[in-house]
């Protein structure tokens, strides 16, 4: 069963996520900060993250780039999950080398969907 | 006009003055030396007659006196005539050698011919071939101790004028070359002057210019160490106050705006897995989800409500209206809405209400909205195994107002931020980070502020880093202590 780190300060939303994942077969670990979000990277290897950006103390901009900085674990697939959705922060996300990026509000199927595509994508050696 | 213009204007103007008085002051104190001097070469002169005179009477020697006074007459010109007369007032020697022998009867002469000593006197001479002024200088000679006759010389005061205005008239030609070149100087030291003052204004003029088109990091560079230096630090400092200003408001709006979508998003988000999962999920999370939406909602308009309070401060536009009422009843009423709170958070939520505590005249509905939101500050930023205090008590100093304060044991608020805590859209910089539920907006304290002064009352903050913070106001128990409107 793959694992998902779901980082996000909202905690409703990190219970809509987790359940969704779970309903998607999914096994699920969350944070609710942007620090605690990375020591679970080091600590529980997941095999996918969903990261929120609007965090108290270190953002998702942080985080994710913290990541790909780091050697062992900057080929962690990253999913951007957030209330921004101008045009320059999807790209900025991009850039910063996230795998996809979702919206707030989001739709429960699609967010699966989404995240079976990014882990296949990773499965098959496809990085973008 | 420009400054410059005007600086140099008025500062040629006092050159020109200035140079004008010691001008005519210098001229009149020559003019005064000169006819000093001019009647003391007069008396020389005459003294010089005098001694070739007594010469010429011990030698017998006309002739020498006579080459004597035509060396007088011929070598100054001022000289109209020199003649040497016995005590019978008869002409021994003249410069107009046609006047030998004769007797002289006019006043002049006769007061000469009696004087015993300097003799000077001025008169019109119409005997003449030519009608002048002239000043004539008379002294005795003496053998001994007897007068032997006088000895006169008559100066034509005309020509006397005339070199005296020469004279004047050159030095008064220097005076104004000295002048000119002092004024030329002048006027460029006052431009170099109005330049060195008239820049740094022009740097203010385009700085300020550049920070009303809003690029709020322009500084003025002047290092100078008067009112113009002092100037441009105030006009930084003011440039840097409103990029702090213009930061709060960018993070106001970013707060905002996340305050607003986020349980907007929250609530869409639930409703989009509600109608996605169907009735068989509705049956198993559908309540749950729902109370979910609704304390999103919840959350929504409490934040929208600060907006509006806010809105309403800023406009001047919040009403009180106050009534007498019982304040312990009100702190009880809404520490109990927050005991479910305290208790899950395992924080110990206390009144300390004293029993003589006197009937407060305030807006009920409003300060139970200030009670609100210390109380939910208060447990927001303590951890758990904490305490939470709310106590009131008539003053001790003014017993017209009674003390409440909200004492909280959490983890204090930096001393750099405690002034600012009552600011609108401030948040102390950490306060975001590590706060349990959902992030303030820096609204609330500022709502919690404006209506303990439209009270009347005051409110004030104490805290220390790691062992909590007092958030202390104070309420009118009489009528005339609210403000009128």
């Amino acid at each position: 069963m793959k694992k998902i780190l779901v980082v996000d300060d909202e905690k409703d939303v990190l219970d809509l996520v987790r359940r969704v994942l779970i309903r998607g077969g999914f096994e699920v670990i969350t944070a609710s900060d942007g620090k605690a979000g990375l020591a679970k990277v080091y600590n529980e290897a997941p095999d996918l993250m969903i990261l929120d950006i609007n965090m108290p103390g270190m953002d998702g901009w942080e985080v994710c780039r913290k990541i790909r900085e780091d050697p062992l674990y900057k080929h962690l697939p990253i999913i951007m999950l957030t209330v921004r959705r101008t045009k320059k922060d999807q790209l900025k996300g991009l850039d910063l080398g996230s795998d996809e990026y979702i919206t707030k509000p989001f739709y429960p199927t699609e967010l699966i969907a989404r995240v079976k595509t990014v882990l296949q994508r990773a499965e098959g050696g496809i990085s973008l | 006009m420009r400054l410059k213009t005007k600086f140099s204007l008025f500062a040629g103007l006092l050159i020109t003055m200035v140079l004008l008085a010691a001008g005519l002051l210098f001229l009149t104190f020559e003019k005064r030396h000169l006819i000093k001097e001019t009647r003391e070469n007069q008396i020389a002169l005459v003294k010089g007659l005098v001694r070739v005179s007594r010469e010429a009477l011990l030698r017998s020697d006309d002739l020498f006196l006579i080459n004597y006074i035509n060396t007088i007459k011929e070598g100054n010109r001022t000289v109209t005539y020199v003649l040497f007369v016995d005590n019978e007032n008869r002409i021994l020697a003249h410069s107009n050698s046609q006047f030998l022998r004769r007797i002289i009867k006019d006043p002049v002469g006769r007061r000469a011919q009696l004087s015993e000593e300097l003799l000077i006197q001025a008169y019109r001479a119409v005997s003449e071939e030519s009608k002048q002024e002239i000043i004539d200088v008379a002294l005795p000679v003496f053998l001994g101790k007897e007068r032997k006759g006088t000895a006169r010389i008559g100066f034509s005061k005309t020509v006397l004028e005339e070199v005296v205005r020469g004279t004047l008239r050159k030095t008064g030609r220097r005076i104004l070359v000295v002048a000119v070149g002092v004024l030329i100087f002048g006027l460029m030291g006052a431009l170099i002057l109005a330049g060195t003052m008239t820049r740094p204004i022009k740097l203010l003029v385009k700085g300020a210019d550049l920070i009303g088109q809003g690029k709020l990091d322009t500084k003025i560079k002047i290092e100078r160490k008067d009112e113009l230096g002092w100037l441009a630090h105030k006009f930084d400092q003011m440039a840097e106050r409103l990029k702090e200003l213009d930061e709060m408001k960018k993070d106001f709006v970013s707060s905002v705006t996340h305050e607003l979508r986020s349980p907007l998003a929250a609530i869409e988000s639930y409703v989009n897995e509600m109608l996605e999962g169907g009735v068989k999920e509705f049956a198993e999370t559908g309540i749950d989800d729902l109370t979910i939406i609704k304390n999103n909602t919840i959350r929504l308009s409490h934040f929208i409500n600060d907006l509006l309070d806010t809105a309403k401060i800023e406009a001047g536009r919040i009403e009180v209206e106050p009534q007498s009422f019982d304040l312990s009843s009100l702190v009880t009423e809404v520490v109990t809405i927050f005991m479910p709170r305290a208790e899950k958070e395992k924080i110990d939520l206390r009144m300390d209400l004293s029993i003589d505590l006197p009937k407060v005249f305030a807006d009920g509905d409003k300060i139970r909205q200030v009670l609100t939101n210390l109380i939910s500050n208060g447990i927001k930023f303590t951890s758990s195994g904490g305490r939470v205090v709310i106590s009131a008590e008539k003053m001790m100093k003014n017993p017209e107002f009674v003390l409440v304060k909200v004492s909280d044991t959490g983890r204090g608020i930096p001393p750099g931020d405690l002034d600012k805590v009552f600011d609108k859209f401030h948040q102390a910089k950490d306060a975001r980070e590590k706060v349990k539920g959902p992030k303030g907006t820096g609204l609330g304290l500022f709502i919690v502020k404006s209506i303990v002064e439209l009270h009347g009352g005051k409110i004030w903050v104490e805290s220390k880093l790691g062992e909590g913070t007092t958030f202390a106001f104070t309420l009118p128990v009489k009528t005339d202590k609210i403000p009128k409107k």
